[in-house]
């Protein structure tokens, strides 16, 4: 069904059509936030809170951008407040160990918790930029309306992440050889 | 081309296919440093293209409880906005009948009195009919 068509159900509280747009948009959500928080029980937490908030708040979504974007924002949003609220915990917090990682060989699945470390180095604002980027490829005029801040910052921020994610990768690499 | 910050920039702009100067690509092509950066980013990109792998399967009871905690919030507030409506039709209905017997001979109060209370029920039911509706 199209998205539109879908969203003015969702408005009218047909539960066919609220399930199902949850369903469409869950993985992407979920995904984003499993990747930023790198934690699998705070995504799941704040995935369900994103939609909940979402469908409170359908009469303010414009149809002009995508519905998983709209959603992005407001999971990114929530993020934000988390770290806020949470400064405390926040600097404790490790990245969960547990994530599930899709079947695939051993090497591939020791290669991404490698990348997850890497990623977890980087501080919140340019991992997000990072994800938005790369992961979802939004464009840079795009995540600077989901991360609220200028489009060159956003470039900033990408360009800062690669730089770390290279040099941790190189560095790896080093001693991998030694 | 220098490799410095402004230029390695233009160059990540064209592996995202963002390049605003269109001659990057072929710059890339004959710059020595240039084309080594450009292939170390693919090669980063592609380390971290696996992270994509982290499976994300739809969890079909947080849909389900994301659907319920929605629907419940909404019929919650449905009920609080049909109370506060009734609330307040009645008192202004109240208040215009009120007013009316204060204004009238009050040999004939009980009567209109009677009437209100005989009125008042017929005020919920276009809520009913609505609840009939939605149902």
């Amino acid at each position: 069904m199209d998205e539109r068509i879908l969203i003015a159900q969702c408005k009218k509280g047909n539960r066919e059509a609220l399930e199902q747009i949850v369903r469409d948009n869950y993985p992407v959500v979920k995904g984003y936030l499993i990747k930023v928080t790198l934690n699998e029980h705070l995504a799941e937490d704040l995935t369900q809170d994103c939609f909940l908030k979402a469908l409170e708040n359908l009469n303010k979504y414009s149809p002009t951008g995508k519905f998983s974007t709209w959603l992005i924002t407001i999971a990114n949003n929530l993020y934000y407040d988390y770290l806020r609220k949470n400064r405390k915990i926040v600097l404790g917090l490790e990245m969960d160990e547990n994530i599930k990682l899709a079947e695939g060989d051993f090497e591939d699945r020791i290669e991404i918790k490698e990348i997850l470390k890497i990623i977890s180095s980087l501080p919140y604002e340019k991992r997000a930029a990072f994800i938005l980027k790369h992961y979802y490829g939004y464009k840079y005029e795009e995540i600077s309306k989901i991360l609220k801040c200028p489009v060159g910052t956003v470039k900033s921020r990408i360009f800062g992440a690669i730089e770390s994610i290279q040099s941790n990768l190189e560095r790896g690499e080093a001693g991998e050889e030694k | 081309m220098k490799k410095n910050s402004c230029s390695k920039q233009k160059i990540i702009d064209a592996y995202y296919n963002e390049a605003e100067d269109e001659g990057i690509l072929e710059h890339i092509k004959n710059c020595k440093e240039c084309a080594v950066y450009y292939e170390n980013l693919k090669a980063v990109g592609e380390k971290m293209d696996l992270m994509k792998d982290i499976d994300q399967p739809v969890n079909p009871f947080a849909v389900n409880r994301i659907v319920n905690v929605h629907l419940a919030g909404k019929e919650k507030r449905r009920i609080v906005r049909e109370a506060l409506g009734f609330f307040f039709g009645s008192s202004v209905l109240i208040g215009i009948l009120y007013g009316a017997v204060m204004a009238c001979d009050l040999k004939y109060a009980g009567v209109i009195y009677l009437s209100i209370f005989l009125i008042m029920p017929f005020l919920l039911i276009p809520m009913v009919l609505r609840r009939k509706e939605m149902n």
